[in-house]
């Protein structure tokens, strides 16, 4: 086993565009097979976002109906993500909620953005249900798989 | 009566005070009973006090009683507690159906219970403030005894005080079992390697003489180290809520509590002495009885750690959830006997940990991780 790296030891800072948001606290879970609890209430603040890009493109409808999703503002639970959209931008990338309609990932950071994506590409894959956080664009800036 | 089974008088002589007293707790032999009286004294690792400081003390076990049984319903403010308000009976073996309570161990014939005592409240909080029933964090008490107390000039002879080992723990830290298994007589050589499996503590809490914030410590951060005076009887505990029944005292020693039940009036013990004593090692010993809330003298006994940090491997296990947000480098894992865990190493290290991790969150591999601290530095996904 490869002799592990000391790294300076980082401790999450909550609140601010800096800010590293922490996961949920765990709770006990109820038993082995249990996976750690839900987001209960919100813990440090949402990203600051840049708000919507008005001359980005739009992702395609796929349910007439639904349409574009209204703001949830704050957690969203046990949800499926069904199909992705992404445009020629770093932060472009769309995802559908089931049952909700298109949601975008944040665009507050590239690599936040990256790392959502790939949270959303493993729960389309495979089927697993996300927890997520809209910001007051109704954009996704916490995700959970 | 065989002279080779003394104990086996002593025993009688107990259960016979006991049935005069109701039975409050069962005598029987055990592996203690069987020890000549040099060896189990050896395994009493806390200075023995005074009779005078012992009669200093003679209201004492009456006001920690009241003061504990009051202390139901007090409010709770703790992250980690799992209600807000001290419960009538806790037990952390059994916290909705998870334990937080590492197994029994053996001190063998040394007098190193200070350490064990110390380790095994440590072991407990760092499952419990994680959340992680598996842990299974086994810490190494020869490493504690054998080379930190052996440096303060303690041997297994002397005994030692928890107020410093725990310093130790703070500023030193100790390394995990395997890298320098126990032996009563100090046998072994620690692992040159054991800067890099090493469990520190913070937040050390000193709670002498306060029921009610040992019972918060236990509830919030799980368990806490204490002495206490140990009479003649208590080397044939085998189960019920113990109530010495003579006033012999053979030494001072020291242990971890775990719990306590309010209808019995007692505190929930986890021992030192093997799986052959007590009820399967554990015991319930009567608020106030035996000093156990203020030991006998000046110093501060009883004692508690709000946070444990490692820096280790950690076996392969499985990668529950995985959290992402807008911000750069804000990547998370839940490991199953870990808990939350932050990936270390900036935005660029975020995205290939995220990619491994999806890997095995997707694919059921499991995942070794490197724990520092609070981050998971270094991942390791193999079938």
């Amino acid at each position: 086993m490869a002799t592990p790296v000391a790294r300076k030891t980082r401790k999450p800072v909550r609140g601010g565009a800096e800010a590293t948001q922490a996961p949920p606290e765990p709770m006990a879970p109820a038993g082995p097979e249990t996976p750690p609890p839900m987001p209960t209430a919100m813990i440090g603040t949402a990203a600051v976002t840049t708000g919507r890009d008005v001359s980005a493109p739009m992702p395609p409808a796929l349910d007439e109906a639904a349409g574009l999703s209204a703001v949830a503002v704050g957690w969203v639970y046990n949800r499926a993500i069904t199909h992705l959209w992404s445009y020629d931008a770093s932060t472009g990338v769309w995802v559908w909620v089931d049952g909700i309609g298109w949601k975008r990932l944040s665009p507050t950071s590239e690599f936040g953005h990256s790392h959502m994506t790939v949270l959303a590409t493993v729960a389309t894959d495979r089927n697993l249900a996300v927890d997520y956080h809209e910001d007051a664009a109704g954009q996704i800036d916490q995700l959970l798989v | 009566m065989s002279s080779e089974r003394p104990h086996t008088a002593e025993i009688a002589s107990v259960r016979e005070t006991l049935a005069e007293l109701g039975n409050p707790w069962q005598a029987a032999e055990t592996r203690m009973s069987r020890l000549p009286d040099d060896w189990r004294a050896a395994r009493l690792g806390v200075p023995a006090p005074t009779d005078e400081e012992i009669a200093e003390r003679a209201g004492q076990p009456s006001a920690m009683a009241a003061a504990a049984r009051a202390a139901v319903g007090q409010s709770v403010s703790a992250m980690h507690a799992p209600g807000v308000s001290l419960p009538a009976a806790f037990d952390l073996r059994n916290v909705g159906g998870r334990g937080y309570v590492t197994g029994i161990r053996d001190q063998g014939g040394c007098g190193s219970c200070v350490a064990f005592g110390v380790l095994a409240s440590i072991e407990s909080t760092a499952a419990y403030t994680r959340g992680a029933a598996g842990l299974a964090l086994n810490l190494s008490e020869s490493h504690l005894y054998h080379v930190h107390a052996k440096a303060r000039g303690y041997t297994c002879a002397s005994g030692s005080w928890p107020d410093d080992l725990y310093s130790d723990c703070v500023t030193k830290g100790v390394t995990f079992e395997d890298y320098f298994p126990y032996s009563d007589a100090g046998a072994g050589t620690l692992n040159a390697d054991w800067p890099n499996r090493l469990a520190k503590t913070a937040g050390v809490t000193n709670l002498t003489g306060n029921p009610a914030a040992i019972k918060q410590h236990i509830y919030s951060y799980g368990g806490v180290v204490s002495c206490f005076v140990v009479y003649n009887d208590f080397f044939h505990y085998k189960t019920g809520v113990y109530k010495h029944t003579t006033e012999t005292v053979a030494g001072g020693h020291c242990v971890a509590l775990i719990g306590w039940d309010d209808a019995a009036g007692c505190w929930i013990g986890k021992n030192s002495w093997g799986t052959g004593w007590g009820d399967g090692g554990f015991f319930r010993i009567a608020y106030g009885d035996s000093f156990m809330e203020d030991y006998p003298g000046a110093r501060p006994t009883v004692f508690g750690c709000t946070s444990v940090s490692l820096r280790a491997w950690l076996p392969a296990q499985r990668a529950l959830r995985l959290f992402a947000t807008a911000n750069d480098a804000n990547g998370w894992a839940y490991l199953e006997n870990y808990g939350w865990a932050h990936l270390a190493g900036g935005s660029h290290t975020t995205t290939t940990k995220l990619a491994e991790l999806t890997h095995a969150r997707a694919s059921g591999h499991t995942v070794s991780p490197f724990i520092n601290g609070a981050e998971l530095s270094s991942v390791l996904v193999a079938d």
